[in-house]
């Protein structure tokens, strides 16, 4: 093996190592089989031996390769810079990371052969020893001239929707000449290039772009590079497959549909789907809405990595239903990236299998807007009349084989919880035809159903949802509208998608300014348009990983574009893609807090939808390298959200999470201090929240948001802090209870405590999170029983003592205290019971410990059994005893 | 002159009756309801309007075109033609309007094309709306008939119901109740999951949980329904236990009988081949722990 090669492979190993490859941007080269390398001529074509010659392979997933030490990112760049000048003669194989699901839209890993022979940059001569070589980005200038040339575009392509290009009478590559599809690539490749110039620019670009047969090229071009050639061949080596590959490329709306109406990873196996379905029945492929059934159960079930069984009776399903007029007229007229909403669902306890979307369809036959309500046809039952849980086998077993497995006719019998309530809803949307999709809460399940364009939830209790069905991979709410406006704006996504792909195209053949600016304009056009962000960062990574002024404008741009409503999504952006690359960039600390300024400017409100902040706040707090930096941070952060109500609980929450972190990160004086400085900070925080008529509102509910963290990271101090200044500012809010009952002897040793429940709390519990305090207090407050199942109501005391009894106080009088029993523990994990009996009066509970002799410092009330109409609340728990000194 | 009277009466006799074979539609649910009076039913013809082909496919079939059935079926009842729109226009809401008023569609409509059986007091009694009944105007006409019947006959046990007191109140209300796919208004429904009877149960021994649900179902009146949950309790918590497969075969067999085309019923088929030894007598398949 000569030394070359073994560069070769170290820098490989070291890419590796660096975790280039998890990124799914990475120009995989791999040794493999012998070929030559073809030298650049500067026209933009290569010289010598074609690249296009060798056809791209399948994108593969990156194999496992042995891993270097001690090689920096300019080392790493420096060997692969080293080995490609000289050109050496391995083949390589196509590397394409999908570990971050979804994230692969635009790529240019598929083992492009043009990208192999290429080593030099084609349009930004490279600098001796500079390794970004990356332009800056287009000036706001040019962005008005590219926002301007795409409005005709837009133009362009709302013509081609009201009157489809028709497809080629004389197609220009027929079935045989699929069988060599790098053919077709480079013919194409190379008439596309030819027509872009040496220099081509997003101005150039837009103005080629406008002629249908340009973008027809450049579609085709998209479909080679994201299905791969070896996957193409396959295809076309069938009759049928060539047919299909023949008809797809001669039809411009057929491809267009195909290639831009969202994701399409694993293109490859989604033609074979096709070519499937085009098999078992040919000329339904021919009717427009047949096709477009075929080509999205098609590309989903591959996308999914579903099965073709699987895809094959979901398209017969949807198919026959439509011949036989039983969905919903709006199916008829949804577009492609909608209707993968549809026949992409997901199957899931046969609740999409075909008997049982048929049985929705004729039985739940409903408009659109009261799918929303069918999840009521159900009842709710835990456990069947039987005493089966829903949990288990046993539930719906003697009816399986009678109601031939319909699952929603099973549960609508028998009943069901959440979970198969919302799927009820759910599918007989979707059995209808309707985009509709089930979502996450936490520990509950609920649905959505879209509605003239608007996604309306049903079922549902939280703002977390986290989406069953996703484009991007990315499962909450935000991404879901995020797509739903992304691609209801059509011509403008149209013109964004096709930029794209064009910069991906020039990526691969090392127009690196070009590219950059493609990508550039292709957010400018659309900056909704994820994906192209997603290609940029990856472009920017693979090319400049180190360049400040890139990164740092990309940062901005997506600040002041993309958070402009989608606060969320921008967030995820920032905190997954740029923070990591920019932030080591940046030292300065002021400088830092600019750049997430110019992100939390445009979030006066939550946007789009309730999101959870944390991981933004974790991912720029992460970039703070000393103590110092890190409070600092907080300081900033705190006053920055502090003053917006939709954000300022969240902000606390996160603010003693992260202090919790930090303690509990490492043991010693240093860290306690840090904490301690935290919580000052905190604290001193919620003491400047304002609390005039009009913000009183959301001072109660942010601080009972912080209450409930202050519980969850068990900080009796922060809780009692945050307990005294909710009734300072909100006195009003809490109740004004004078009990009467039988007190015992001693102090009340529970009322600097800690109380929590183990009922699971709603966003209005959450809101009303500090009248958890006011229980410990004998003004009284209000904390949620669990109904049942051995759940909780537990008091942690300052500092523990000897109890003599404790008194718990309802909102409503109790009938049975038997299901009631107390429990006492020294450290909050082993818990013993007393044998002392609940003395019940109306609403009063007491416990006479006085004989007992417990010395403890935890204090809890549990239920057994389980009665889920029995709400019940606190209102007051009091420990009474004699205080252990302060150890202290 | 008699006869020609005679003859004139008989004309406007034989002209009111093909009237009210084709003409006791009513234009407007309220209209309707005033005109049926306490005791007939209002028959609502709902169906999707403006999106389901099968809907306007059915209207045509069962309405429009008058088949002589369906029409045949609803006899002199009074009836409404309810178009229900989807995301609808001004001129939908409008029509919607005319025909509704200010009442609602009732929460049991769980599908369209259907026929909802409410009374004069608009309360929502049963409905033909499965797919096999809607399917074919033979098939609704001959639902659509015996629940008709059906009402005429609940109706009256509810009002004796209501003129009686006692052990006769009761007798009456538990004869409507137990007329299968009709409601009986002011019923309060009742569920052995949520009236804690499951749970209660579950903590006794077999005997004690047999004298519990024996004394529950005295208590009635119940639906059928709702006694084939009551004896569900027991049979579930038999099987948990380990009960005799005869004991369990009993239970679910006393379940079926109550109404074999009910979903319990049909549970109880099931659990008879799965847990009680496949009512053959031989032990069973499956012993709970």
């Amino acid at each position: 093996m000569s030394s070359k090669l073994i560069k070769l492979i170290l820098a490989l190993a070291v890419a590796i190592a660096l975790g280039y490859f998890s990124y799914p941007l990475f120009y995989g080269e791999t040794s493999g089989k012998h070929r030559q390398i073809a030298q650049i001529p500067t026209n933009g074509t290569p010289k010598g031996k074609d690249p296009s010659d060798v056809p791209p392979e399948t994108p593969q997933p990156s194999a496992p390769t042995e891993i270097s030490d001690g090689a920096s990112d300019d080392d790493w760049q420096k060997g692969f810079e080293e080995t490609s000048d000289q050109q050496e003669e391995e083949e390589t194989t196509a590397e394409n990371d999908t570990s971050e699901g979804g994230d692969n839209s635009f790529m240019f890993t598929d083992g492009d052969p043009d990208l192999r022979g290429i080593t030099e940059e084609k349009d930004a001569p490279e600098v001796a020893g500079q390794t970004d070589v990356v332009p800056p980005a287009l000036t706001v200038q040019r962005e008005h001239s590219i926002v301007d040339a795409a409005k005709n575009l837009a133009n362009a392509f709302q013509q081609q929707a009201k009157k489809p290009t028709p497809p080629q009478t004389k197609p220009e590559f027929d079935a045989e000449a699929w069988k060599q599809p790098q053919k077709i690539y480079k013919t194409v490749m190379e008439r596309v290039l030819q027509k872009l110039g040496d220099k081509p620019t997003p101005e150039s670009i837009l103005s080629f772009l406008g002629n249908a047969e340009n973008r027809s090229d450049i579609a085709l071009i998209s479909l080679c590079r994201k299905a791969g050639l070896s996957d193409l061949k396959d295809v076309a080596s069938r009759p049928m497959g060539g047919k299909l590959l023949e008809t797809l490329s001669s039809d411009p709306d057929w491809l267009c549909n195909t290639m831009f109406s969202g994701p399409v990873d694993k293109l490859g196996r989604g033609l074979m789907y096709m070519e499937t379905i085009f098999q078992a029945s040919p000329q339904d492929m021919m009717e427009p809405i047949s096709r477009r059934i075929a080509t999205t159960a098609a590309t989903e079930f591959a996308r999914e990595g579903w099965d073709k069984e699987g895809m094959l009776a979901r398209y017969n399903y949807y198919n026959t239903s439509y011949k036989e007029g039983k969905l919903n007229k709006a199916f008829n007229s949804l577009k492609y990236w909608e209707t993968r909403f549809v026949t992409g669902n997901r199957e899931h306890d046969t609740w999409g299998s075909p008997q049982s979307l048929a049985w929705e369809r004729d039985n739940v036959r409903l408009p659109l807007e009261r799918y929303l309500d069918a999840s009521s046809q159900l009842h709710y039952r835990m456990k069947n009349a039987f005493g089966d849980s829903v949990h288990g086998p046993d539930y719906l077993a003697p009816v399986r084989a009678a109601m031939g497995n319909i699952t929603p006719l099973m549960h609508r019998e028998i009943g069901g919880v959440c979970g198969a309530c919302s799927h009820y809803g759910a599918y007989a949307a979707l059995a209808a035809g309707i985009p509709a999709m089930t979502m996450g809460e936490p520990g509950h399940c609920a649905y959505t159903v879209r509605v003239n364009n608007d996604w309306k939830k049903g079922y549902t209790i939280f703002w977390q949802h986290s989406m069953h069905k996703t484009f991007w991979n990315l499962h909450d709410w935000e991404f879901l509208i995020l797509a739903q406006k992304l691609y209801e704006d059509r011509e403008n996504t149209l013109v964004s998608d096709h930029l794209a792909a064009v910069a991906d195209l020039l990526a691969a053949r090392r127009f690196t300014r070009a590219a950059i600016e493609c990508f550039n304009a292709a957010t400018v056009v659309q900056p909704l348009n994820w994906p192209a962000w997603q290609a940029e960062a990856g472009f920017l990574k693979q090319k400049a990983p180190k360049n400040k002024a890139n990164w740092t404008d990309l940062c901005l741009r997506v600040s002041n574009t993309m958070a402009e409503n989608f606060h969320d999504a921008a967030a995820t952006f920032l905190a997954r893609y740029v923070y990591p690359q920019l932030l080591p960039l940046v030292p300065n600390l002021k400088e830092r807090n600019k750049l997430f300024a110019a992100f939390f400017n445009k979030c006066n409100d939550y946007g789009v939808h309730h999101w959870d902040i944390a991981p933004l706040l974790n991912a720029q707090f992460e970039g703070c390298r000393t103590d110092a930096e890190k409070l600092d941070y907080m300081k900033t952060a705190l006053s920055v959200l502090m003053s917006k109500p939709d954000y300022s609980g969240s902000v606390l929450a996160w603010g003693l999470d992260a202090a919790g972190r930090s303690a509990g990160e490492e043991e010693g004086q240093k860290n306690s201090h840090l904490q301690e400085e935290f919580s000052r900070l905190i604290i001193s925080a919620m003491s400047h929240m304002r609390a005039s008529k009009k913000d009183q509102n959301a001072t109660w509910n942010g601080l009972g948001e912080a209450m409930c963290a202050a519980e969850n990271n068990n900080d009796e101090r922060t809780f009692q802090a945050i307990g005294k200044l909710a009734m300072q500012k909100c006195k009003k809010n809490f109740p004004k209870y004078k009990f009467k009952f039988k007190s015992f002897s001693g102090k009340v040793i529970s009322t600097k405590g800690l109380i929590q429940t183990t009922h699971k709390l709603n966003d209005a519990a959450v809101r009303d999170g500090c009248l958890h305090w006011g229980v410990l207090q004998k003004t009284g407050g209000s904390i949620p029983m669990p109904a049942g199942g051995d759940g909780s109501v537990s008091v942690k005391m300052d500092e523990g003592g000897q109890i003599n009894g404790v008194v718990i106080l309802f909102d409503k009088p109790i009938e049975d205290g038997q299901n009631y029993t107390l429990e006492t523990s020294e450290d909050g994990q082993n818990w013993s019971k007393t044998n002392a009996e609940a003395q019940l009066n109306v609403s009063v509970m007491r416990f006479d410990l006085q004989e007992h002799g417990i010395n403890a410092r935890y204090v809890r009330l549990v239920k057994a059994g389980s009665d889920k109409n029995s709400t019940t609340n606190l209102v007051g728990f009091y420990v009474y005893g004699k205080p252990n000194k302060s150890k202290s | 002159m008699n006869l020609i009277r005679k003859k004139i009466a008989l004309g406007i006799v034989a002209l009111m009756g093909v009237t009210s074979a084709f003409g006791a539609q009513a234009r407007s649910y309220p209209d309707a309801l005033a005109k049926a009076g306490k005791s007939k039913p209002v028959i609502l013809f709902c169906y999707g309007a403006n999106y389901d082909q099968v809907s306007q496919e059915t209207y045509e079939t069962f309405i429009h075109s008058k088949n002589k059935e369906i029409i045949r079926a609803l006899g002199k009842e009074s009836w409404v033609v309810v178009p229900v729109f989807q995301e609808p226009n001004e001129k939908e809401k409008k029509e919607y309007e005319k025909v509704m008023g200010n009442k609602h569609l009732p929460g049991e409509m769980w599908s369209l094309p259907c026929f909802l059986i409410m009374d004069g007091a608009g309360n929502f009694r049963g409905a033909v709306q499965s797919k096999e009944e809607m399917e074919s105007p033979e098939a609704a006409a001959t639902a659509l008939t015996t629940l008709l019947k059906n009402f005429a006959v609940q109706q009256k046990l509810i009002e004796e119901a209501e003129r009686s007191n006692g052990e006769n109140k009761k007798k009456a209300l538990q004869k409507a109740l137990d007329i299968p796919r009709l409601s009986v208004p002011g019923h309060k429904s009742y569920d052995p999951v949520y009236s804690g009877l499951l749970d209660k149960v579950q903590t006794m021994s077999i005997p004690e949980a047999t004298d519990t649900v024996r004394k529950e179902l005295a208590g009635g009146p119940f639906t059928p329904l709702e006694r084939q949950m009551i004896l569900a309790t027991l049979a579930g918590h038999v099987r948990h236990k380990g009960g005799s497969a005869d004991l369990l075969r009993s239970l679910y067999t006393e379940i079926k009988e109550i109404d074999p085309t009910s979903a319990f019923g049909i549970y109880a088929e099931g659990a008879i081949k799965l847990w009680a030894g496949g009512g053959n007598g031989s032990a069973p398949t499956q012993q709970a722990q």
